[in-house]
Formats: C-alpha cells, structure tokens, sequence
C-alpha cells in the first residue's frame, strides 16, 4: 500500500484497507424511547463531515429526520412529532 | 475530530474515526419463523409473509446487511431486545414469496482485542477493536436522490446491503363510497434488489386491500415515498460465516 490504515486478520488476509473502503463512520444512533421529540442532536467532532441517516426499517418513513450544517458542524434535526422510527443511524 | 485516530480514502471520505464506532462482525441471524407483514397502521388489509430472524447479542446496537440479489430485500421491522435483536425481513420474489437470505450482523466492539489496536473516545469509552472479529468497511455507497431508482455499484463477490426501507401507500387511490368517504389503496414497500452492478430500490406490494376514511368529498392525495432520497451502504461479505 502507498498511505493509510490496513488491518490483517489472523491469517493475514486485509479486512480493512482505507485505500478502498468507501466512505462511511458510524457515528451514533438511536431507537425512538433514546429520543425526544423536538431535541436536536449535535456532532462538533464530525465538522467538516458530511453525514448522512439510515432509518433501519419500514416504520422509519425516511425524510422525518434532516442534517444541516448551519452551526458549521452537522446537527440532526428531529420534528416535534412524528418520531416513529424505533431505529436509526448516523453515519459520517 | 477531537481525540485519537482517523483516517480517510484517497478521496477524502472519513473511513475511520475514534470519534465514531468502529463495529465489528458478531455473525448472521437466525430464521425465526414466517411471519405476516408487519401493519403499523393497523390498517384493513391482507397482509404477505416476511421472514423474522434474530440475532443472540447485548450490544446497544445492531447492523444488519441484508445479502442482495434479483429479489426485493430490506427490513420492514426491527425489534430490540436486552439480549437478542429480531428483524422481520422481506426478500421477495417475482410471485412476491419472501425468500431465505443471509443477514451478516456487526455490532461495537464488547472489549478490547487480545492483539492488534484498540481505539478509544475522548470519553474513554471503545471505539475500535481492530485485530479481533472483522472490522466493518464498506465497499459500495449509493446516493439515491429523490425520485431516482438506480445507482452503479462496485462488483462485489458477496454484496450485502444495510437494511433501509420505507413505507409507500399505492397513490392509485380508488374511492369506494362516496357517501362515508371510504377511499381504497394498497401498502407497498421499498427494498433493494441488485442486477449485475446496477442497485435498484424497487417496491412491492405488502398490504391489499386497504380502506381508508376521509372526510367526505376531499381526495388523499399520494403518499409515494420514492420522491425521498436515501442511502444505501454495502459490503463484501466474502469470508464472513
């Protein structure tokens, strides 16, 4: 490899390589009883970042959630109502 | 970042960071049972069989990829629990008949590896664990804007998808009584299906028949979820057992 991070398993074989993997950190998550409704979430760590949600299943009605940047680093915006999701992740 | 360790790919994408969680493969759920669509409606309607699988695990959270293939896949219903997760899945086929599929499951890292190197948070708390079970790392990001149905995707030998879908009401409304406002429709969902490198998000039918009231002579309107964007991250799960 020329940069970065690989991490070999026992057999040797490379697992993880940041010259191909793509981009994506889990960054948090939550299940609807770990949220209130109208509590916007913050991620100072992640400026800069791009982040992006993935509602786990068909109750998620994507398009609930929004990230913006405005605090120039990313905010989860969570609506007042509405919060149906029992699972959701963040990811940078 | 705050503390520790990141590292990015040669575009610039974060592809590690102490500041997040670094999950690692736990393995794949168990078929449970067959099950009937979830309905959290609770609308009137015939609903199709998905499949319930589950995975034994404490973590606070559970990523599953669902394996794709020609058929529909995704997770209509996650179900945490203190010491297993359930995921009642659909994987249709052309006849909309769910069929088996593999679930590979990644949670955070439980303690810190024997060898190897181990990351924390600012907090203190672990972050990575690398040098134990396989590390997370995605091979396949796809953007869908809203309203578009097809991304290209890196050939990958076993594709896995994480499990994003979406409700979807057919805006093909039918009014059945005009007199109590009973208009008919039926439930879709979204999933993901794979063709060669083409990802698709694609919808199927779940619910028939339902009926819903509205007030007398105003219209539903539609409820057609495609025009919301969404994510799909994917993996190569060759080599995970």
């Amino acid at each position: 490899m020329a940069f970065g991070v690989q991490v070999l398993d026992a057999a040797g074989t490379i697992v993880f390589d940041s010259n191909t993997a793509f981009a994506g950190v889990p960054a948090d998550f939550f299940t609807v009883s770990q949220l209130a409704a109208g509590v916007n979430k913050t991620y100072p760590e992640f400026a800069g970042r791009t982040m992006r949600i993935v509602t786990l299943d068909i109750s998620g009605s994507a398009g609930i959630y929004t990230i913006d940047y405005a605090l120039g680093y990313p905010r989860l915006i969570v609506p007042a109502a509405g919060i149906v999701s029992p699972t959701v992740v963040v990811m940078a | 970042m705050s503390y520790g360790l990141q590292a990015e790919n040669p575009s610039g994408g974060l592809v590690m960071s102490a500041d997040g969680m670094g999950m690692v493969y736990l393995g794949k759920a168990s078929f449970v049972q067959n099950e009937a669509a979830p309905d959290f409606a609770f609308y009137f309607g015939t609903n199709v069989q998905f499949k319930r699988y589950r995975i034994t695990t404490t973590a606070a959270i559970v990523l599953p990829f669902l394996a794709l293939s020609a058929n529909i896949c995704g997770v209509a219903k996650v179900e945490p629990n203190a010491t297993y997760w359930d995921f009642v899945v659909f994987n249709q086929n052309t006849s909309n008949v769910c069929q088996p599929l593999d679930i590979y499951c990644f949670v955070p890292p439980s303690s810190a590896p024997a060898w190897g190197l181990a990351l924390y948070r600012a907090d203190g708390t672990l972050s990575h664990a690398l040098g134990g079970s396989r590390p997370l790392m995605f091979s396949g990001l796809a953007d869908f804007p809203a309203s578009t149905y097809t991304r290209t995707v890196p050939s990958l030998t076993i594709p896995a998808v994480l499990g994003f879908s979406s409700g979807y009401i057919d805006p093909s409304w039918v009014l059945v009584d005009p007199e109590s406002g009973f208009w008919r429709a039926d439930g879709y969902v979204q999933g993901f299906k794979l063709t060669g490198t083409t990802l698709y998000r694609s919808q199927i039918r779940f619910r028939v028949g339902d009926l819903y009231e509205f007030e007398v002579g105003t219209s539903p309107g539609s409820d057609d979820y495609t025009a919301i964007p969404c994510t799909a991250y994917l993996i190569d799960a060759n080599g995970l057992t």
